[in-house]
């Protein structure tokens, strides 16, 4: 291995990022964004006891079982677990949503046309990252 | 490789309002769970950089290949719009930012690719910034041992990369801004680019506007350079895709990097490097080689996301991701590497690419096979040197 392994363990000065007071809607201290409340958003720190959605292996078909909850919320001592499943269609940041309406945003006074990018990823059910 | 129980901070909330992490849970389920750890040797992360820098490599040498060749394009479904957008790029090397590899691995065996995350990768904050100061926090609390270590070099080598790129004065960053994980992606991104010294701007994708041959944000500012958390096949399929005005843009993601993307570079990787230990064997599956494989197979399709649509196939038993409506342009088969089993929670290596560079490691773990949306992120720490 070269030596640069050891750079591992060298890090800059810790500098927490910025985005904290870019939040959007002139949130601030990680408040929240669109969609999601702070008072949500402190509770989903803490409270978020809950079951993951899991195919057991079966023969040639998908069954949709249930299993336990993360160790973490039980160490947190919070939520009732049982009343959490998340079905099987949800997806990290919501569901599909769609991306339709674009031309109800039509142009704009300086003459440029708006609604020709995002179309794409509405039939997918969740955000574009992967 | 050891999957530990660890404790959990009490400050937990405190903690993640501090730096700006605002999806720990989502849709009410544990995201971030560090109710638990894995460990690594550096001899084990030293494997797992080393994999991740050489296929870094092979996957460069791959897009010479596809670039030059019209079957390779077809092959790879690319629309055939894109193809000069896609040359152009790479004839000027345009730069890439970062990917993620996923690994298949266990002690004392090989990291096998799974599949390349080049286009839109996410956990990048958590990665990077989350898991970090969760390192620091334990051996602060003596939870960890001094000298605790972690693959992690990311803030420092994406601030060093934006810096290279200071060609582009001013860079739009823009997503699904509906996705919390999309936004913080592309809002933490922006933050390094601006330590970097270039100015940015966060947007929304209908956001971005056409005019004349250019693009346009709602402020009628020139979107000159534009980073992008939203899929190359997406956005060829948008109204903007064949405008002009996608040749007068400089991308983030590189237009090139959309052909690292497709699951059908697993097939061409190992047709040029047949038996790298760090491959799987991998055909498309009109082809007749991908009968070889019998019924021990992933089955992927070209173009997919979050696990949607994969199917493992072993024998009679088959274990099938979700329906994410991918498929359409066809499937490979990958030999079948299952990820280790820790009592019933399977964990995926992400391995970071910055540039070229491997910049760090992050952990999701599913409780299926196939990692899913529904994944944890786990984080991970160095404690030995074998």
């Amino acid at each position: 291995m070269s030596a640069r392994k050891k750079n591992f363990g060298r890090r800059l000065p810790p500098k927490p990022p910025k985005i904290i007071t870019n939040a959007p809607d002139g949130l601030s201290n990680g408040s929240g964004l669109k969609g999601v409340k702070r008072s949500e958003w402190i509770a989903l720190g803490v409270l978020g006891a809950s079951v993951l959605g899991v195919f057991a292996v079966a023969e040639g078909v998908n069954q949709h079982t249930e299993c336990s909850p993360p160790p973490q919320a039980s160490a947190l001592n919070t939520a009732d677990s049982s009343a959490n499943c998340r079905s099987s269609g949800s997806s990290h940041g919501g569901g599909g949503g769609g991306w339709g309406g674009w031309g109800s945003k039509g142009s704009s006074s300086s003459g440029a046309h708006f609604g020709g990018f995002g179309a794409a990823g509405g039939g997918h059910g969740g955000g574009g990252g992967e | 490789m050891r999957r530990m129980q660890s404790k959990p901070r009490a400050d937990l909330t405190a903690q993640f309002e501090q730096i700006g992490f605002r999806y720990a849970n989502i849709d009410g389920a544990v995201y971030w769970d560090e109710s638990v750890r894995y460990e690594f040797s550096m001899g084990e992360i030293e494997t797992i950089e080393t994999a991740t820098e050489e296929l870094a490599g092979l996957s460069s040498d791959l897009v010479d290949r596809i670039v030059a060749s019209e079957a390779l394009l077809t092959t790879l479904q690319i629309p055939t719009h894109a193809w000069d957008l896609i040359a152009e790029s790479w004839k000027r090397r345009d730069a890439s930012l970062y990917g993620r590899f996923d690994f298949a691995y266990e002690e004392a065996q090989p990291p096998k690719l799974l599949e390349y995350n080049a286009d839109t990768p996410t956990s990048l904050f958590e990665a990077s910034v989350v898991q970090w100061f969760w390192l620091e926090q334990l051996i602060a609390r003596g939870d960890l041992p001094k000298g605790s270590d972690q693959f992690n070099s990311l803030h420092e080598k994406l601030i060093a990369r934006w810096g290279t790129m200071a060609s582009l004065p001013f860079v739009h960053l823009a997503c699904q801004t509906d996705y919390v994980e999309d936004l913080s992606t592309v809002e933490y991104l922006a933050d390094c680019a601006n330590q970097a010294g270039l100015q940015s701007a966060v947007i929304g994708m209908e956001d971005i506007g056409l005019k004349g041959q250019g693009f346009v944000d709602r402020s009628g500012r020139a979107v000159n350079s534009l980073f992008k958390l939203y899929p190359w096949e997406w956005m060829l399929a948008d109204e903007f895709g064949k405008s002009e005005a996608m040749h007068h843009t400089r991308f983030i993601e590189p237009p090139w990097k959309m052909l690292l993307s497709n699951k059908g570079i697993l097939a061409l990787l190992w047709e040029q490097e047949p038996n790298h230990p760090n491959l799987l064997p991998c055909y498309f599956e009109r082809e007749h080689e991908a009968n070889t494989m019998g019924k021990r197979y992933a089955r992927k399709p070209l173009f997919s996301r979050e696990g949607n649509n994969i199917e493992l196939v072993d024998g009679n038993q088959s274990i099938v991701g979700l329906n994410g409506g991918y498929g359409a342009e066809g499937f490979i088969r990958q030999q079948l590497c299952m990820l280790p089993n820790f009592a019933g929670y399977f964990p995926v290596i992400g391995s970071w690419v910055v540039g070229e560079e491997a910049a760090g490691m992050s952990i999701r773990e599913d409780c299926s096979p196939i990692t899913s949306n529904l994944a944890r992120f786990i984080p991970h720490v160095i404690t030995g040197d074998d």
